[in-house]
């Protein structure tokens, strides 16, 4: 599309006064001036008309494929491939509707050398769903920028940016481990990590001989490892209305964030063979009480299974359920000794009541907190201090409770929350089931 | 990018619409001052005589009109500062806004047009350059639409009454001062003695009252002794009326007794009274009883001011009241100042006229401006670079006007052209762009090309000129160029289309 500009109308307004005024002060300076707004008026008709050019864009979006909440480096290039320059050339990258730009411009202003490129760069924060790239707004105007023409030149590279809930998750059979269980406990048995050594007794495996002892004391020694329990845990994600806030416009929401957590939770009990039960409050579900409910259960079905649940809770936008009838179902459905973790911004009190009476029924509690709060106002910073004051009262309940920031990467953020839980005082055999193998 | 400091914008990081990019506002800026240097000091007149062994420098006497350039600059930048503190919202803003506008602005408008009424050529032309850099510097300012040019015309409008406000005020109290002085000094009489004392006691207690309220002593006591407190200052509330009604009364009862002679009966029965009545408006005395009065309504007015700046931002009640106190603060501290530092040469009835009809003018003016948006003369996206644009082609006439050579009445036209080109180029990018992205050779280019058809068109022209003036005659060359400006607009007409439309692509 081209198009003439037209902002030199005041050009002939001034030629127009400076002749008159000339004329009337018979100034030949003053006639001679006024030639000077039209010489500028001719030099833009000059130079006007459509603006030739071929450009080659090239796109690339790193990482494209991404969890949540992931900061996604976008690169433009713009290369001029014509045989002249361009004076002026406009280029506004279309990034998705969905998508905050979190740093850098996706815009620029530059003049092309025949040969020549432009890169523009930013940064885009995931959101759950397939973003697409539209191609570019370029504007290249005339020497003067007396004309302008703008183009949606086709992209090299990539055009989309998919983020899913599983986008780190390996299968489940490249992860697990030959051990029953993650949660480890204070009590010595077969494991991974070293707890203390005993007197032999026959019939110990060979492989927990400690063969350093024997050569220095000539004694056989067996060697404890720290016991490794399977524990059935029902993951509970917090998909209230009031949870499906986001720290800024075109950032993920903190159900976003939560089904992402409990997806990678989900992921990694199931690896490590525990079984794993999914509910989500706050959604008109097809399950009991209208909670989105998948029993406890083990495997890569089970698995799949939860990130349809989780994704299905990232995509309600309807009104909340009845929440208490769903957390006093939940209870009823979740089997005894089993361990619940919630996930949960806790921006009301709500997740913080449940929380004591799962406690108070005797079933182990974790609690993992995306952060969506935004405190760099006097508001945000108040809901702040209510949240900390939430995240103190589920600690103060014997839960693990996790505040998980922003910038703060994910499994440490997990393996805090789930790993070191069985070793609290007290804790250790609450909510695990089986026992070593 | 803050080329000269601290910015008095505060732009959005997209689509900020009103300020053109800082490169394209300073190669306008840099462009605008230095040909008003030129203009101002004549360069080409000055020379070097070789008399003896040193050389001594030429200055000639056009080049004096160089000191009216600093002042000119100073009293723009004051202006337009003060209307860009004027959309502010804090207190201190606005009043610091108040105080350098009005003063600034009366200045400005004020020896411009008395400028324009002694000497029309120079009038124009330092009334074109002062337009251009208001414009240049609004829009460095982001006040150069008619937005942000209502609400400094009305503080400005507050602030002019405030002062007459304050004036009357203040002019009633010297008299009255003048008037008690005169009548204190000058009274033998102890029934009157004894009326101005009671009348003392009556405005002390009210002033006393009224500081007493404002002080904030109950915020400042301990809490455990706050309901001692509370009851010492009931009292004093409690006395202090008492004794304010009781002045009243006095005052009416002494009068009424003097009425029925019964005083004339008491100095002659007991003649200490009389002594002790003239006593009470002694200085020592009233200066006590003043005192105690006004210091506690001066300590009450401080605590006032001091809650009132440290209170957080509430726009509205900030608007009302900064023009206010700074309608105080003029009347007090900057009108005496401003009348002593009046040109002696001007009567003083031309600045108290400056100063009375100066904030209506530029009130007028700024009228004028929004209404110019509002009709549409200038565009309402780019006014400020169409103000400065505007102001450089009058700036054009004035320096034919004044018979600045040929080269700087075109050097001032192309400026013209530039100054509209290249803002209107920075604007444009500034609405497409945003801020945030480097454009400084994008703009810098476009400025090199529009620089270069103006120095060919200068160059064409001042050869042209130059041939007017040596070869060919006055009269039929200037009928010549008449018809050939003429005749250049004629041929526009097919052209209407291409240059009727927006004004900023």
């Amino acid at each position: 599309m081209n198009q003439s500009s037209t902002r030199w109308r005041g050009a002939v307004a001034a030629a127009t006064l400076l002749a008159v005024v000339g004329l009337a002060a018979r100034s030949g300076a003053l006639l001679l001036a006024a030639l000077v707004p039209l010489s500028y008026l001719g030099f833009a008709f000059a130079t006007s008309g459509p603006v030739d050019a071929t450009l080659r864009v090239t796109r690339r979006v790193e990482p494209d494929l991404v969890p949540p909440g992931t900061p996604v480096h976008v690169t433009l290039t713009v290369t001029n491939d014509s045989e002249h320059g361009l004076s002026d050339v406009r280029v506004v990258d279309a990034v998705p509707e969905d998508l905050a730009v979190m740093r850098g411009s996706p815009r620029t202003g530059v003049t092309l050398e025949p040969g020549e490129s432009a890169t523009l760069e930013y940064v885009v924060v995931a959101r759950r769903g397939v973003h697409d790239f539209e191609p570019p707004r370029v504007r290249i105007r005339s020497l003067g920028g007396a004309s302008v023409s703008t183009l949606r030149p086709p992209v090299e590279g990539s055009t989309e940016l998919v983020c899913r809930l599983d986008a780190e998750a390996p299968p489940i059979d490249d992860q697990g481990s030959q051990f029953v269980g993650q949660l480890t406990t204070s009590d010595p048995g077969p494991g991974l990590t070293f707890h203390s050594t005993r007197e032999y007794r026959r019939g110990d495996d060979a492989k927990r001989i400690d063969w350093r002892n024997y050569a220095k004391r000539n004694e056989l020694a067996t060697v404890n490892y720290e016991r490794r329990l399977a524990a059935t845990v029902v993951v509970v994600v917090d998909a209230r209305t009031v949870s499906r806030t986001a720290p800024g416009p075109g950032r993920p929401t903190a159900v976003e964030l939560s089904a992402y957590a409990a997806t990678h939770a989900v992921r990694d009990l199931l690896g490590s063979g525990h079984e794993v039960g999914v509910a989500v409050i706050g959604d008109d579900g097809p399950g009991p009480a209208g909670l989105h409910w998948l029993p406890p259960a083990g495997g890569e079905g089970q698995r799949s299974q939860a990130v349809d649940v989780f994704r299905d809770a990232t995509e309600a936008t309807g009104r909340s359920g009845d929440t208490d009838r769903q957390l006093t179902e939940l209870l009823d459905l979740t089997p005894p000794g089993a361990q619940l973790a919630l996930f949960s911004p806790l921006l009301d009190d709500l997740p913080v009541t449940a929380l004591e009476t799962w406690r108070s029924q005797g079933f182990p509690g974790v609690v993992l907190s995306p952060d969506v709060v935004t405190d760099n106002t006097v508001s945000g910073q108040f809901e702040q201090v209510q949240r900390y004051t939430r995240l103190a009262r589920c600690q103060a309940t014997g839960a693990r409770t996790m505040d998980w920031r922003r910038g703060t990467p994910l499994p440490f953020a997990l393996e805090y929350a789930f790993a070191a839980d069985a070793r609290l005082p007290g804790q250790g055999q609450v909510g695990t089931k089986g026992g070593a193998r | 990018m803050a080329l000269f400091g601290p910015r008095l914008d505060r732009p959005t990081a997209l689509g900020d619409e009103g300020r053109p990019r800082a490169t394209s506002l300073t190669v306008a800026s840099v462009l605008v001052f230095g040909l008003l240097v030129v203009a101002t000091t004549c360069p080409w007149a000055w020379g070097i005589r070789i008399d003896g062994w040193i050389p001594e420098l030429i200055i000639p006497s056009c080049a004096g009109l160089g000191q009216l350039t600093l002042g000119l600059a100073t009293a723009t930048g004051l202006t337009t500062a003060g209307m860009a503190l004027l959309n502010r919202e804090r207190f201190v803003s606005l009043f610091i806004g108040q105080v350098i506008f009005l003063p600034a602005g009366t200045a400005l408008v004020g020896g411009l047009g008395l400028l324009v009424f002694v000497s029309p050529a120079y009038g124009l032309l330092f009334a074109g350059f002062a337009t251009a850099m208001v414009a240049l510097a609004s829009s460095w300012t982001d006040t150069a639409s008619a937005e942000s040019v209502r609400p400094a015309l009305f503080q400005e409008g507050m602030t002019y009454l405030s002062i007459l406000l304050w004036g009357f005020f203040v002019a009633v109290l010297a008299l009255s001062v003048f008037l008690v002085r005169a009548v204190v000094s000058g009274s033998t009489q102890p029934t009157v003695s004894l009326v101005l004392f009671l009348v003392f006691v009556f405005v002390a207690a009210f002033c006393f009252r009224l500081g007493l309220r404002w002080l904030p002593i109950r915020q400042l006591t301990p809490r455990s002794k706050r309901d001692a407190v509370d009851t010492t200052l009931g009292r004093l509330r409690l006395a202090s009326t008492l004794v304010a009604l009781a002045s009243v009364a006095g005052v009416i009862v002494t009068v009424g007794l003097a009425i029925f002679g019964v005083f004339s009966l008491l100095y002659g029965v007991v003649p200490p009274v009389a002594t002790l009545f003239r006593a009470l408006s002694t200085a020592p005395v009233v200066v006590t009883v003043f005192g105690i009065g006004l210091l506690a309504l001066a300590g009450g007015v401080v605590a006032l001011l001091l809650r009132r700046l440290t209170r957080p931002v509430d726009r509205t009640s900030n608007r009302v009241i900064a023009p206010f106190v700074a309608g105080l603060f003029l009347t007090i501290g900057m009108l005496p100042f401003t009348f002593s530092l009046l040109p002696i040469p001007f009567p003083p009835f031309v600045a108290i006229v400056l100063v009375i009809v100066g904030p209506i003018a530029l009130y007028l003016l700024g009228w004028t401006l929004v209404l110019a948006e509002y009709v549409g003369v200038l565009p309402s996206r780019a006014g400020g670079p169409a103000l400065a644009a505007g102001g450089m082609v009058v700036a054009t006439i004035g320096t034919a006007l004044v018979g600045l050579p040929g080269p700087v009445v075109l050097a001032t036209a192309a400026v013209a052209m530039v100054v509209w080109d290249v803002s209107a180029f920075g604007l444009g990018v500034t609405a497409e762009l945003g801020h945030m992205p480097e454009t400084r050779r994008l703009e810098l280019f476009h400025a090199l090309i529009v620089l270069g058809v103006g120095v060919v068109a200068v160059v064409g022209l001042s050869l042209l000129d130059l041939l007017r003036t040596t070869v060919a005659g006055q009269r039929p060359i200037l009928l010549a160029a008449a018809l050939a400006v003429l005749g250049v607009l004629v041929l526009l007409v097919p052209l209407r289309g291409y240059v009727v439309g927006e004004a900023v692509d």
